[in-house]
Order: C-alpha cells, then sequence, then structure tokens
C-alpha cells in the first residue's frame, strides 16, 4: 500500500500555507496579482488533468485547451443564457466535457502516438471553428460577453473570494488525482504506459482504461474552464488558441507521471509571460528555448530534476560519510 | 494427477497472408501437469501461445478453456478466466516497483471501482490490502521477497523472468504459460526455475512452457508436445519424444539432405 513519506507531507502543508497566505499578502484589491494567483489555480488543474493523461496512460494529446473551451463555454450558456444556478452550470460543464472526452478516447483506443497527437490537435481546431460559427450559441468572432460572476446568498464575489473557491476545487482535484494514481485504476492507467501488450495479459481492459482516462481528463479540464470563464467575466475562441501548447509545455517540462511535476510546471511557465511581458514577442520562443532545454538537461522535468539532483547530494553525503564507518566495521 | 482436461485446442491454424505459423493444431492439456511445447525457430510455439492469451484470434479452430471456448475473448477476458502468462521478450512495467508490478497482476481479482477510490470507501481500503498482501505472497512465493521496493528496471535479467512469473500467478490463474522462461539464466537460475516451476504444479496451478532448453524440458515436464513449421509432429513422455525419429529430424536435419 502506498505511504507518502513525512517530509512530502510537511512540503504540501508549507505549499498549502503559501497558497492561502497569498492574496492576503498582495492585497485583496491587487486585482492584477489576484488574476495571476487564480490563473495558477485553473492551470494547475489544466496540466494536473493533462498529467493524468500524457505522464500516467502514456496517450498523446495536442488539443487538450479543447475541453477547457467546452467546459467553459459550456458554464458561459447554461449560466447565463440559460439562467441555470452557478452550481448546476459547472456540475453540467463537466458533464458536457466528459461526455466530449469519451468521443475522444474513442480515438485513443484506435490511434496512437503521431496519429493520436494529430487527430486531438485537429479536434481543437474544430472546436475553434464551432465557437467561431455558431453564433446564436456562443457570439461566435465577438466573444461570450458578461458572464456573471458567482453570487452567494446574495453576495457578488470579488477575485479575492473567487481564490479561495478556485483554490479549494483544485486542492480537491489534486486530492482526487493522488487518490486515483494509488489505486487500481492508477496503477491499470501506468501499466497501458508502460506495457500495453503486458497490461493486456494482466487482464487490463487497455481500450476501456485509455477510453475512461480521456473523459476524466476533460472533465478536469471543463472544471478549470469554468474557473477560467468566471475569473475573466468573457471568452472568445482565439482565448484558447495556443493553450494547448502552453499545457503541454507546463506538463512537459513540469515533470510527466509525478504529482508534483504539473504543479512546478504551472508555477514556473505560468509565471514567465508576466516575467517577459516587456519582451511578449517573444514569449512563443522562450517556451521553446525552454521545452529544449528541460529535454535535454532534465528528461524528466523540473521536478524530476530537482528530485534526481537532491538524490545525488543525498549519496555523496552518504558516500563521504561511509569510508570512516567501514573502517569501524573492519575493526 | 487427475485426467480432467483443462484446456484444449482444436485444428488451431493461424495464418498471416500466405504464411501459416500454426497448422491444424490439436492440444489437450490436463489439470495439475507440466506440459512442455517445443520445436525449433519459427515452428510456431509463440504463435500459438498469443492464439491461447487471445493476442491472435486464429484464422480456424477453437480453443476451449475447463469446457467454455474461449476462441473470440480478448486478452484481458482470457485473464479473467484463469489463464496467464509470461513473455518471451520481457514485458515489465519498468518504471514501477517490483511489488507494484505483482499488485497489477492482481488487476481482475481486485475489487475496487473508480467511484470508491474517490471517496476512499472501506471496500475500496479492504480491497487495495488485499491486493498487496496477495503481491507480497507472491514475490516471497517465487524468491523476491527483498525486492519488493525495487523499480523494476534495475533488476538483473534472470530476476525480471521470475518477477514475470510472480505477477502472472498474482493473477490467481488456472493455467500459467510460461514462455522461453530460462532464456539467458545461467545453470543455477535455472535450476532455481525448475524448483518454482514445482512448486507452481504443486499448489495446483498447471503449467504450459515453451522452451528451448531440453535439458530443461525433458526434466521437468510431464507431457511434451513438439511443433515444426506450425505443425504438430510428436506429442507423448518425454521419453518417447525424445527417441521420435521425426522430432529427431526437425532438430537435427534429415540424414540425406543436400
Amino acid at each position: 500500500m502506498h505511504k507518502t513519506k513525512k517530509s512530502t507531507w510537511v512540503v504540501i502543508a508549507v505549499m498549502i500555507a503559501v497558497a492561502l497566505a497569498a492574496p492576503v499578502a498582495v492585497g485583496p484589491k491587487n486585482n492584477y496579482m489576484l488574476n495571476i494567483l487564480i490563473s495558477y489555480c485553473y492551470f494547475g488543474i489544466l496540466a494536473a488533468s493533462l498529467n493524468l493523461l500524457i505522464g500516467y496512460t502514456g496517450q498523446m494529446s495536442l488539443g487538450h485547451a479543447a475541453f477547457m473551451a467546452i467546459g467553459g463555454y459550456a458554464y458561459a450558456i447554461l449560466n447565463k443564457t440559460m439562467g441555470l444556478h452557478f452550481l448546476i452550470a459547472i456540475v453540467g460543464a463537466v458533464v458536457i466535457s466528459f461526455i466530449c472526452g469519451l468521443f475522444i478516447g474513442l480515438a485513443c483506443s484506435k490511434l496512437s502516438t503521431i496519429f493520436l497527437a494529430m487527430t486531438t490537435s485537429g479536434f481543437a481546431k474544430a472546436v475553434t471553428l464551432i465557437i467561431i460559427n455558431e453564433k446564436w450559441l456562443t457570439g461566435g468572432a465577438n466573444g461570450f460577453t458578461g458572464i456573471p460572476k458567482l453570487t452567494v446568498f446574495g453576495h457578488k464575489m470579488g477575485n479575492f473570494e473567487l481564490y479561495y473557491v478556485a483554490l479549494a476545487i483544485t486542492l480537491l482535484v489534486f486530492l482526487f488525482c493522488y487518490r486515483l494514481i494509488y489505486s487500481k485504476t492508477g496503477r491499470a492507467m501506468q501499466a497501458v504506459r508502460n506495457a500495453p501488450i503486458a497490461a493486456a495479459a494482466m487482464g487490463i481492459n487497455v481500450n476501456g482504461y485509455k477510453f475512461l482516462v480521456c473523459g476524466i481528463s476533460a472533465a478536469l479540464a471543463g472544471l478549470a474552464g469554468c474557473i477560467y470563464a468566471v475569473n475573466m467575466n468573457y471568452l472568445s475562441a482565439d482565448m484558447f488558441n495556443k493553450t494547448s501548447i502552453t499545457l503541454l509545455t507546463m506538463t512537459v517540462c513540469g515533470g510527466m507521471g509525478s504529482l508534483f511535476g504539473p504543479v512546478v510546471g504551472t508555477l514556473v511557465i505560468g509565471t514567465l509571460p508576466e516575467l517577459l511581458r516587456t519582451f511578449s514577442g517573444y514569449l512563443d520562443g522562450v517556451y521553446g528555448v525552454m521545452i529544449i532545454l528541460v529535454m535535454l538537461f532534465m528528461p524528466e522535468g523540473i521536478y524530476g530534476g530537482i528530485k534526481n539532483l537532491a538524490g545525488k547530494v543525498m549519496t555523496r553525503k552518504n558516500a563521504a560519510s561511509q569510508p570512516g564507518k567501514e573502517a569501524q566495521d573492519g575493526k | 494427477m487427475g485426467n480432467e482436461i483443462l484446456l484444449k485446442a482444436e485444428n488451431v491454424t493461424m495464418r498471416f497472408g500466405g504464411l501459416k505459423a500454426v497448422d491444424q493444431v490439436d492440444m489437450e492439456i490436463k489439470k495439475g501437469e507440466i506440459h512442455a511445447l517445443i520445436g525449433p525457430n519459427g515452428a510456431g510455439k509463440t504463435t500459438f501461445f498469443n492464439v491461447i492469451s487471445g493476442i491472435y484470434m486464429p484464422t480456424s479452430g477453437q480453443v476451449l478453456f475447463d469446457g467454455q471456448d474461449i476462441t473470440k475473448l480478448k486478452p484481458h477476458q482470457v485473464t479473467q478466466k484463469g489463464i496467464a502468462r509470461t513473455f518471451q521478450n520481457i514485458q515489465l512495467f519498468e518504471s514501477m516497483s517490483a511489488l507494484e508490478n505483482v499488485m497489477i497482476g492482481h488487476h481482475t481479482r481486485t475489487d475496487s471501482t473508480v467511484l470508491g477510490t474517490m471517496f476512499h470507501t472501506k471496500k475500496m481500503k479492504e480491497a487495495e490490502w488485499k491486493c498487496y498482501h496477495k503481491a507480497e505472497e507472491m514475490l516471497e512465493f517465487v524468491g523476491l521477497g527483498d525486492e519488493k521496493e525495487t523499480l523494476a528496471s534495475s533488476l538483473p535479467y534472470g530476476k525480471k523472468r521470475i518477477l514475470e512469473i510472480a505477477r502472472a500467478l498474482a493473477s490467481e490463474p488456472k493455467i500459467i504459460m510460461l514462455d522461453e522462461p530460462c532464456a539467458g539464466m545461467n545453470a543455477s537460475e535455472s535450476n532455481d526455475l525448475a524448483q518454482t516451476i514445482y512448486k507452481i504444479r504443486d499448489s495446483g496451478i498447471t503449467v504450459l512452457l515453451v522452451e528451448h532448453d531440453m535439458k530443461f524440458v525433458m526434466g521437468i515436464s510431464d507431457m511434451v508436445t513438439v511443433l515444426d513449421h506450425g505443425g504438430k509432429i510428436c506429442e507423448g513422455v518425454p521419453d518417447k519424444v525424445k527417441h521420435d525419429p521425426q522430432v529427431i529430424e526437425a532438430y537435427l536435419g534429415k540424414e540425406d539432405e543436400e
């Protein structure tokens, strides 16, 4: 049975404490910083969901932002156009994303590697085009405007409150991922990535699991889309153009196949555009260089790289204290 | 040893384009025996294995397991029925620990759902512990009790083969099919392996084995089937097979050739 180390729990506790204190530190009226903090939440969810798909199950997706868009638009339509309560709208958006994910799951179970990458990329393009052309539903190229803020008991939530809601959802998503990974389903997912033929011979329904994980991953991405929609109050198709690649960068650079990877990836890649605001024209170039460097020097991602480095330092320390010990043992 | 037939292949043919990899093979495997399948390279042994374990669907013929037709089942359904296998080219889940590998072997017998996982129900926790203990037990059984936390990728070659057997056993099979289990093992390792195979047989699991090492096969098998060019050329107890002219011919070539 999986046991998480005490030191890991300490790190998690510190991270949660920092996350809780952050909006107070930047000030409840500092909308610029609060928006960044909220973006960490939805990007975190998105990276974690993509990690389930790529990192754990080994299914390539180049169109993950499509599910975020589907979730966001579904929320906006359910909430504003149809006037449903935001909780129902969120559940509806997640269910719709889940179903769309299963649709891609069908492709997953038939295609592999590069073919799947092309299919998901095509899917994302198709979703964008549908959003632009179905004007009556989505507002078309002008975007979907005026998505209302969350209202609880007559109180309109500002970004300060929204951040805490988003953070709570993010933590729940990570708890879900943690439980999923250290379960029968999680082991089966990793088996599918490691050796599909052996996985099938162990009684794992390989296609069934690909199908299921696509659905789960899309549902989580849809959930992130809801937060995005509420935070932005506005959606348009071109907002999602580059997001798929950003998400891929976050997941791959952060470290695939670990729960901390997406967190590290989100914090690093999510902060870059803000730091490089003056060079925003070169942002994509910076992403490209980052991916190349990380792939060359830390193939397991930034998190994996740090972990390996820490491991090396530890063994060197042990090695340094070892000779004396051996000499004593010799006597 | 009873005379009950556990696995029966009737007229199994597997054709790849113009090539008949397995040609009308009949085979019966009795419950509780160690049955070996031998033959020169390219005789169709592994293909026959793949047909039984559901990776290939035979062009014609039938596979019956415990009286049920399993010809059209998918690999994971075949495992569910109680047929486990190992691979000639080792297929471990390399990035996972030895224990996790074996836990995956127990997949079909683990009773937990995604919803149970989400809410951490008591039933799910119990299922997980059961799976954990089963995996521990299987590692002890094959003598890998000390390698629980070792990554599969960092195990030495011989131990990888043994780990595959532990993983297959974790699925609680009625028959285990070993595809060249002692390939690349030294004498002492294959001797240990023979002991493990006897232990498996004694625990009530039937063993079907593909092997090249004649000494090994003749030593431990109750029954031997010989394939050559996809067809069955001989079947019987090791002593009979050893002296069969057709078998000798298949392995050493005809005297008057050239």
